[in-house]
């Protein structure tokens, strides 16, 4: 029987740095494999602008920390950025919940998305999912658990972009149809 | 610079964001960059995302 009182989880994405990176990248790549990951981040990421475009502003979709977001914007926009660049970050920090927290400010990349994705998971209602395109993503959560516990496991699921993108047309099936309808009109055609 | 930047729905809009957006006979559901300037009261220009909007947003820091 199920307890009236129990919430159901509210899905939040957690993202990684190499899921930036793959989204916001101008280049085809040349591997099959990788153009894969590219298209799923650009998918997922769509996603995440769609679903927050209609959400109230104090509720989020996505977040990450602020050493990944800044890694990510200097990449994006170099040490010179044009004045279009710097809009551009400023769209998407308002469209990603950044956590700057100085407790978190000072641990690794890889750290701080795992801290952040233990802390939803154990204090709140919310469902976090971590994306990264790095596959030994994984291992490295392992090994953040094991520091402590070496019979600790992770409670959150961890995906590619790839496995992401399947995972949230289940859930988002219309927002989904939405961000089809919008890639089909992509003012970048991309031709592999 | 702007005092916000951010992507929204039409449909979300109120206020004089949406008698801007109205201006333009945009549908309910397309996406918008808002752009929020301060001359006294608020300014809002609104921009309307043709396609993705990461796809727009690239296109438009290189432009």
């Amino acid at each position: 029987m199920s307890n009236p009182s129990v919430q159901p989880r509210e899905i939040i994405l957690v993202l990684c740095h190499s899921f930036f990176h793959d989204a916001f990248r101008m280049e085809k790549p040349l591997s099959p494999a990788v153009y894969k990951n590219w298209m799923s981040s650009r998918f997922v990421a769509n996603l995440i602008i769609e679903r927050q475009a209609e959400l109230p502003e104090s509720s989020n979709f996505a977040v990450t920390s602020k050493q990944v977001f800044d890694s990510f914007a200097l990449k994006f926009h170099g040490d010179e950025p044009s004045t279009k660049q710097k809009e551009t970050v400023e769209i998407l920090h308002n469209s990603i919940y950044i956590i700057k927290g100085s407790a978190i400010g000072n641990l690794s990349i890889d750290d701080s998305v795992f801290v952040i994705c233990d802390t939803l998971y154990s204090l709140s209602n919310f469902e976090p999912i971590l994306i990264t395109n790095i596959p030994k993503k994984m291992e490295k959560a392992e090994e953040f658990y094991h520091r402590k516990d070496t019979s600790a496991k992770i409670p959150f699921p961890i995906y590619s972009a790839v496995q992401a993108e399947l995972f949230l047309r289940g859930r988002f099936p219309e927002l989904c149809s939405l961000v089809d309808k919008r890639l089909k009109d992509s003012v970048i055609q991309f031709r592999f | 610079m702007a005092l916000d930047i951010r992507i929204r729905k039409v449909k979300v809009l109120q206020g004089r964001a949406k008698i801007e957006a109205e201006k333009q006979n945009l549908n309910p559901d397309d996406l918008v960059i808002v752009t929020t300037s301060v001359n006294s009261l608020p300014e809002y220009h609104i921009e309307k995302i043709d396609g993705d909007p990461v796809s727009y947003l690239l296109k438009r820091a290189k432009d």
